[in-house]
């Protein structure tokens, strides 16, 4: 089942073009690896699923909505910036998204942050890099929602976070979830996805299914990377 | 469980459910565990998980009983199947990596009794 | 929407806190001087001036904050959050407004309170300051009138400034000198809406008598003018409302 359309969309910025001319379909149920470098158009086309960004031409629909308030219930964003005030503290926080997301699991996130090693009382601001990353994790994969959209949940975690948010992903996500998540890191990645799309200057030069991929050319989804873009 | 990125994950799972049912760490009959728990324990996808037992289904080594969950198959044939064909695989691949080397019959066949006579 | 009120002021009550207490020993210092007429007192004056300095920090610092939220939401990524909330655009204008409607109208009631007890205080020292007579119900609707005025006044120029930021951060945001763009665009839309205004306004002036001191009077507007107002601000809503619902680019 068709989850999310990209219909030839295109994204103009003064200086480049973000996303030229792309298509793509997300079906429900699975985890998509968007991967590319940066510059590809990955964090844009994103923005855009998540609501922040207008295509400047083509159209975007999730379960044939256009985005607006309907599709925000159901799309869980991480960005990959830090979108939680400095101020709060992180039970605040948890307060924060279960006030604004009738989807959130309280308990959920109680449960995920205390895995994760977070202490409540910390304030946003006094959090490092990796701790960060495992609070906004967290908080996004606590709501029952039916797309998550992750970018770059890894970037600028150390490595036994970033474990830890893989094993949270993988245990987040059911049969009747269904992921994007972005990376330019394959390795940690490799195990569980399902689909991989890869962009290049806006727009998708391969997509498919990892397993199929691997039996098809003998090859990881690393080194495939590799190879779509070794003229890059 | 380690896996080669380079090899289909679920190939691999079943490789491995199939070797312990081989050792019998898998008994004939005995309940699998849920899809889900298994994909948690290995740390794979739930969609890989899910090909797995299908493919399992497929080749006969397990069967599913609705509402009750996937049963390793009673069928000794079908296991005993299980460990010859896993066996002519490493069979196959060995004497074809020896050949490779430029050793004959003979050559072969030599230095696997040397070997099980030294291990 | 409402949930947009608790986090705005969470954040803030220190800073509410503290302007309250200066507010009030600003008070209580004017009261005691008023009793004991003190006149020329180095120490009080200097004390009285630096509470008036900070009442009045406070005052433009809760300007200047209000603009800031829009801000902060429009330019930083704090902002993202509550762009990829299931709320409408005119639900999230709708929030920020109302809490800082909330916001006027508290420190307006507050401050009346405090000048009701100064007066209870002070008729207790000077009973002569009674005010005996009735006071004529023109005269509190038309500080009514007024307050309203300046209230209106205050949300009109915020969402004046509020749609050229949300202008640079939608339909602007890809365009080159965007930022000049929406600057222009605000000053134009000041010049309109400030023209519009003073000539209904000079269109339904009234003069209204009061018979309490004599031959007072005072010049006042009448209804039609404020719905003109309520015309404008809806206008200046609606059009952000839409911008920030449809067309935002952060």
């Amino acid at each position: 089942m068709e989850l999310l359309k990209v219909e030839n969309v295109t994204k103009k910025y003064i200086t480049k073009k973000a996303l030229e001319n792309m298509n793509m379909t997300i079906e429900e149920g699975k985890i998509y690896g968007l991967l590319g470098p940066n510059g590809s158009g990955k964090t844009t086309l994103m923005k855009m699923i998540a609501g922040l960004i207008q295509p400047s031409s083509g159209k975007i629909e999730i379960m044939e909505k256009k985005i607006g308030k309907e599709s925000k219930q159901m799309v869980s964003y991480m960005p990959t910036s830090n979108h939680l005030p400095k101020w709060m503290k992180i039970e605040q926080c948890i307060g924060y998204y279960d006030d604004y997301f009738e989807d959130f699991d309280r308990e959920k996130a109680k449960e995920l942050i205390d895995f994760m090693g977070l202490k409540e009382n910390l304030k946003v601001g006094a959090l490092s890099t990796g701790m960060l990353g495992r609070l906004k994790l967290s908080l996004v994969l606590s709501r029952n929602a039916k797309l998550y959209v992750l970018d770059e949940p890894l970037n600028g975690i150390d490595p036994i976070s970033r474990e830890k948010i893989m094993q949270t992903i993988l245990n987040a996500c059911q049969e009747e979830n269904t992921v994007i998540i972005s990376s330019h890191l394959v390795k940690e990645l490799e195990t569980i996805l399902d689909e991989v799309i890869f962009l290049e200057k806006g727009n998708v030069v391969l997509s498919g299914n990892a397993e199929n991929f691997r039996i098809e050319k003998g090859m990881s989804m690393d080194e495939l990377y590799r190879e779509v873009y070794k003229d890059a | 469980m380690d896996f080669d990125a380079r090899i289909p994950i679920y190939f691999q799972i079943i490789e491995k459910i199939k070797k312990e049912i081989i050792l019998g760490k898998l008994q004939r009959g005995e309940k699998l565990p849920s899809v889900r728990s298994m994909a948690s324990e290995l740390k794979v996808n739930v969609n890989t998980m899910q090909r797995v037992y299908q493919e399992l289904e497929r080749e006969g080594i397990t069967f599913t009983q609705r509402g009750t969950g996937s049963f390793v198959t009673e069928d000794n044939g079908m296991i005993q199947k299980i460990k010859d064909d896993m066996a002519q695989g490493l069979i196959k691949s060995f004497v074809e990596g020896m050949k490779e080397l430029g050793f004959d019959r003979e050559g072969i066949i030599e230095n696997v009794n040397e070997y099980i006579e030294e291990a | 929407m409402l949930k947009i009120i608790k986090y705005e002021w969470m954040h803030r009550f220190k800073f509410f806190l503290a302007g309250f207490v200066v507010c009030i020993l600003l008070n209580i210092e004017l009261v005691r001087n008023i009793i004991n007429k003190n006149q020329g007192h180095q120490g009080t004056i200097l004390y009285v001036g630096i509470l008036i300095a900070l009442a009045f920090a406070f005052g433009i610092g809760l300007g200047i904050d209000h603009i800031r939220r829009m801000y902060k939401s429009l330019f930083t990524e704090e902002g993202y959050f509550l762009f990829t909330t299931p709320l409408s655009g005119y639900g999230i204008l709708g929030g920020k407004l109302i809490t800082i409607i909330l916001e006027c109208l508290g420190i307006t009631f507050l401050g009346g309170i405090l000048f009701f007890i100064d007066y209870k205080i002070l008729l207790n020292r000077f009973p002569e300051i009674e005010i005996t007579s009735e006071i004529p119900a023109e005269i509190v609707i038309n500080l009514f009138k007024f307050f309203m005025l300046i209230l209106f006044g205050y949300i009109t120029l915020l969402l004046m400034i509020y749609l050229a930021m949300v202008l640079a951060r939608s339909i602007f945001s890809a365009v080159r000198y965007g930022k000049l763009l929406s600057f222009i665009f605000f000053i134009m839309i000041a010049q309109v809406v400030g023209k519009i205004t003073s000539y209904i306004g000079k269109a339904t002036e009234t003069v209204v008598y009061v018979e309490m001191y004599g031959d007072a009077h005072f010049p006042t507007v009448t209804n039609e003018y404020f719905l003109l107002q309520i015309c404008i601000v809806g206008a200046l809503f609606m059009i952000t409302g839409y911008l920030i619902d449809r067309k935002i680019n952060i």
